[in-house]
């Protein structure tokens, strides 16, 4: 009887424990870049995009500066955002991230916001940034709050680049910057 | 249960409150459903609509796992009131947020969203895909309560309601007024229709009034009247045609309907009947009839009922004790459709007629004064008892009988005594008789009586002699005392004859010979009847013979005298007969044959022409004496021939011979036959100027009375008187005494049959005027006369 427990019951314990565990996403068990990485994709479908920005060949995301997703972006390299296939580049700096939709600023502190504001004006890029404090250089900001990943939206910043977005993300938005830094 | 009346009014108002409340009722319930139906549909367009708005909405709530805007979002479908709940869940369909929009009845999402429905059932439910760029990232589900639906239903319900009662009152009002102008018109034709029965008026009218079809059926309604008002005076003067024709009728009507009773008769019926019920029925009536006639009449009755066959029947109602005789006839009455309604017929009472077939057969074979079966009746039997005795072996007997004073007591007492005299004749014949035996009246006073059955002529005799008794008796008539005898000849069956008609016969002959033999007794018949009878007609063929040669017969004639002066002063004409190559045949003989064929008319014609030419000759010799006249025998049948006069007057005048030599002999029976006529042919006679002599006088039965009333010149005493003389006191006495009447009457006396001197010496004693016999001569022919004349006196007295 001893062994029995041993072997079996026991066995399924831990594996269903484990599984439950793993299987269940909770935000808080996810790790973070996962969380951020599947929202990038989403904000992308809540941009409206000029027309120019859909002549790519693909839709680029870009991240310049420190590589924080852990690989994670990877996942949507098989997907499309208006119809393109989604293309994950590391960029080093601005000019080469003139061909991207979406370009993820890692370290911020290595931004200059008026070249940046300037750049964006030339080009539609959509910028994502990690942090609430960041926000004068990033449409999109990410924010943790009570244990969330939240988005704060720049509606200037994304306005001077000639990018809007659809109601319902600003709806979900828990800050939303109007007006110019 | 009687169903309940329904005025027309409260038909036709019921009917457009109705037409109404069902326009309206189908109406509101064609919207309620049209309007449900499209309220479903629109509601839930609506709801699908707005469940695409938030689904849309809400991706970005759900994909950044903003569960409070997701809220919020859902919040904004408690727009529409009837949203229950809302819920929202992730791509693992797992519930992601929701919100209940009611308090209570607040069920959980449910556990297994589907992918895209709407579905409806206790509440509808729509699933709602939420997608982003084409991939489904969410599912929303709404449910919506259907209380709003229960809500619009009452509340449409409320207004159907309501319309629906307005719609009755005002249709209602509409159709009050409404049916007066549809119904007035049948309004008007009822009351007319009621009016008509009420008062049995056809001439009333319903009024008009509208110009559309109820018009037109008021039109056709009156016009229906007036041709029921023409029927029924036709028909009323149909019926009193033939009340009138049933009163009149002679005939009994009567008419039976399929019951088989009685529905009508005429007063007639109930004459014929008897029975005056009006409401007999066919049984009853049965009971009527004679028992004779009920089957026949119920065989009759059941072919009509059963195969309509018509029929005619004899029948008699038994009435007041007596039968009513009638002839019944009936038939079958079709309507006009041809079925058959009931049976009619008629009732002739045919009594009257019935009577007097009743007794015409009667007649045919019963005499109607005397009640005994007639000849013909007779001869039927008479035949029938021939062949039953020559069948059986038996006799049987006929008599004729006939009465011999018949017409004599006819004649004298008048027709009524004869009448009564056949009658009792007939009374006293069948009280001599057997029941079994037949006693008839074949003629005027000829009777017959059939004995059957007899076994021996001695009881034919018996029989024979009771009758002669019987009838023997005096009679009664007019209070005197009449003795009527009778003279019967009988033949037996079948010894004497084996037909009627033979027997008859012989039977009769043997009356004949009966009356022959003095009258009042019976002859059997017998076979030298029967020569008698072929001798007789042998005889009767040579006379007939003879009268065609005249010269057969002779006249003799024999002398009278006076006895005064033995002179003669006449002679009497005897006929004398020699039929060529036979022996000649004595008057006694031939005259009776003569008398009885008729023969002796012209016979007596011939000696009458034969004696006057004689007497003419021996006038013209000078030899006839003043004076004397030949005396001719007249018989009977010549006395009662109405020639008679015309024969003389013509000998007279082709003879030349004068009147007055001429004198007729008449026997007192003829004379005593038909005593008026025989006076009134006398008085002919003499008035022409011949004198007239009453002749075998004595053997008769006259009676002074007539004696007297005879224009007689002349009384012939009968030589049986004479020839007793001087033997029989009696005769002399009665001879003596005949003289001396004739001579108080007037009347001269001649005695015929002298024979001997004594009776010639006591005739003239007796003052007896003339005299003829052998004694005085014989009779002789004509050549000898002459002689005997022209030597008077050469008498054969010695």
């Amino acid at each position: 009887m001893a062994k029995l427990w041993h072997r079996s019951w026991f066995t399924y314990f831990v594996l269903v424990s484990l599984a439950s565990v793993l299987a269940t996403p909770s935000h808080a068990e996810l790790k973070t870049h996962q969380i951020k990485a599947a929202y990038l994709y989403q904000i992308s479908k809540f941009v409206f995009w000029p027309e120019q920005s859909k002549q790519a060949n693909s839709f680029n995301v870009c991240q310049l500066g420190v590589d924080r997703y852990q690989g994670s972006l990877q996942k949507m390299a098989g997907r499309t955002v208006f119809k393109k296939p989604v293309v994950i580049k590391m960029v080093a700096n601005l000019e080469q991230a003139k061909t991207c939709h979406l370009l993820i600023l890692s370290s911020p502190q290595s931004i200059d916001k008026s070249t940046l504001q300037a750049w964006l004006q030339k080009h539609s890029i959509l910028t994502v940034v990690d942090g609430s404090e960041n926000w004068s250089i990033g449409m999109v900001s990410f924010a943790l709050e009570e244990q969330r990943v939240r988005l704060h939206i720049n509606l200037n910043l994304a306005k001077q680049s000639g990018l809007s977005f659809a109601a319902n993300l600003l709806e979900v938005a828990s800050v939303i910057h109007r007006d110019g830094p | 249960m009687v169903a309940p009346r329904f005025h027309l009014r409260t038909k036709l108002i019921g009917s457009i409150v109705l037409t109404s409340v069902m326009a309206v009722l189908l109406t509101s319930v064609a919207l309620v459903s049209y309007d449900r139906y499209h309220g479903f549909k629109n509601v839930s367009e609506d709801m699908r609509i707005l469940a695409d708005i938030v689904a849309n909405r809400s991706s970005a709530a759900l994909i950044f796992d903003d569960v409070r805007q997701a809220e919020a979002n859902l919040k904004a479908l408690g727009e529409n009131p009837n949203v229950e709940m809302a819920c929202i869940y992730d791509s693992n369909q797992k519930v992601f947020a929701f919100h209940y929009f009611t308090q209570l009845d607040q069920k959980p999402c449910p556990q297994v969203p589907k992918t895209s429905d709407l579905s409806i059932g206790s509440s509808i439910e729509i699933y709602t895909p939420i997608e982003l760029d084409g991939l489904s990232v969410g599912i929303l589900y709404m449910n919506l309560g259907l209380e709003w639906l229960a809500e619009r239903w009452q509340q449409q319900m409320f207004y159907i309601v309501i319309i629906t009662l307005l719609a009755i009152v005002f249709s209602f009002l509409l159709a009050k007024y409404l049916q007066g102008i549809l119904v007035r018109p049948i309004q008007k034709i009822a009351t007319t229709a009621r009016d008509i029965t009420y008062q049995q008026d056809y001439s009333l009218r319903a009024e008009a009034g509208v110009n559309d079809e109820l018009g037109e059926m008021v039109d056709v309604f009156n016009y229906m009247l007036s041709k029921i008002e023409d029927e029924t005076h036709s028909l009323y003067a149909s019926e009193e045609k033939f009340r009138q024709l049933s009163a009149l009728s002679p005939v009994g009507i009567f008419q039976i309907n399929l019951e088989h009773q009685i529905t009508y008769v005429n007063s007639r019926w109930s004459d014929i009947t008897g029975i005056h019920q009006p409401l007999a029925n066919l049984e009853h009536w049965l009971t009527r009839i004679r028992v004779e006639d009920r089957r026949r009449t119920l065989k009759a009755w059941t072919a009509l009922i059963q195969n309509h066959q018509e029929f005619a029947i004899e029948v008699g109602f038994e009435k007041d004790g007596g039968i009513t005789w009638s002839i019944i006839e009936a038939s079958v009455l079709h309507d006009s459709k041809g079925d058959v309604y009931g049976y009619m017929g008629a009732i002739s009472d045919i009594t009257d007629l019935k009577n007097a077939q009743l007794k015409m057969e009667n007649l045919a074979f019963y005499d109607p004064l005397t009640n005994l079966s007639n000849r013909r009746l007779f001869k039927d039997r008479l035949i029938k008892a021939v062949s039953e005795s020559k069948r059986r072996g038996t006799f049987a007997a006929l008599l004729f009988l006939d009465l011999d004073q018949f017409k004599r007591i006819n004649d004298s007492l008048g027709h009524d005594a004869g009448d009564q005299l056949l009658i009792e004749v007939a009374r006293r014949l069948e009280g001599s008789v057997r029941e079994t035996d037949t006693v008839s009246r074949i003629g005027g006073d000829e009777f017959t009586v059939l004995l059957g059955d007899t076994d021996s002529s001695y009881g034919v005799r018996h029989i024979a002699e009771k009758i002669l008794k019987n009838l023997g008796q005096p009679f009664t008539l007019k209070g005197q005392d009449i003795i009527n005898t009778v003279s019967i000849g009988i033949t037996i069956a079948p010894t004497d004859g084996d037909d009627a008609n033979t027997l008859m016969r012989n039977a009769d002959m043997a009356m004949y010979q009966a009356k022959a033999m003095g009258r009042n007794n019976f002859q059997f018949f017998s076979e030298d009847m029967n020569k008698e009878m072929m001798e007789y007609l042998c005889l009767e063929k040579d006379l007939r013979r003879s009268i065609e040669n005249p010269d057969d017969f002779l006249i003799y004639y024999q002398p009278k005298i006076d006895l005064t002066n033995n002179k003669f002063t006449g002679m009497e004409a005897l006929i004398r007969w020699h039929p060529k190559g036979k022996d000649m045949v004595w008057p006694d003989r031939f005259i009776p044959i003569a008398e009885e064929s008729g023969l002796i008319i012209p016979i007596g014609r011939h000696v009458i022409r034969q004696a006057c030419m004689q007497v003419k000759k021996l006038i013209d010799l000078e030899l006839w004496p003043e004076g004397c006249k030949v005396a001719v025998n007249l018989s009977a049948k010549q006395f009662s021939d109405p020639g008679l006069m015309t024969c003389l007057k013509e000998s007279l005048a082709n003879t030349k011979c004068p009147v007055q030599v001429i004198e007729l002999e008449i026997t007192e029976s003829t004379l005593m036959d038909d005593v008026e006529g025989a006076i009134v042919t006398m008085r002919e006679i003499k008035e022409m100027g011949i004198t007239i002599a009453i002749d075998d006088f004595g053997t008769g039965y006259s009676s002074l009375s007539y004696l007297k009333r005879f224009p007689i010149d002349i009384l012939k005493v009968d030589r049986s008187f004479v020839m007793d003389i001087p033997e029989d006191k009696n005769d002399m006495a009665i001879t003596a005494a005949v003289i001396a009447m004739a001579h108080k009457l007037n009347l001269k006396v001649v005695a015929e049959g002298i024979e001997t001197h004594e009776q010639m010496a006591f005739l003239a004693e007796n003052h007896c005027e003339y005299g003829q016999g052998y004694l005085i001569a014989k009779p002789m022919p004509f050549n000898e006369l002459e002689e005997y004349i022209r030597e008077p006196a050469q008498a054969n007295y010695s």
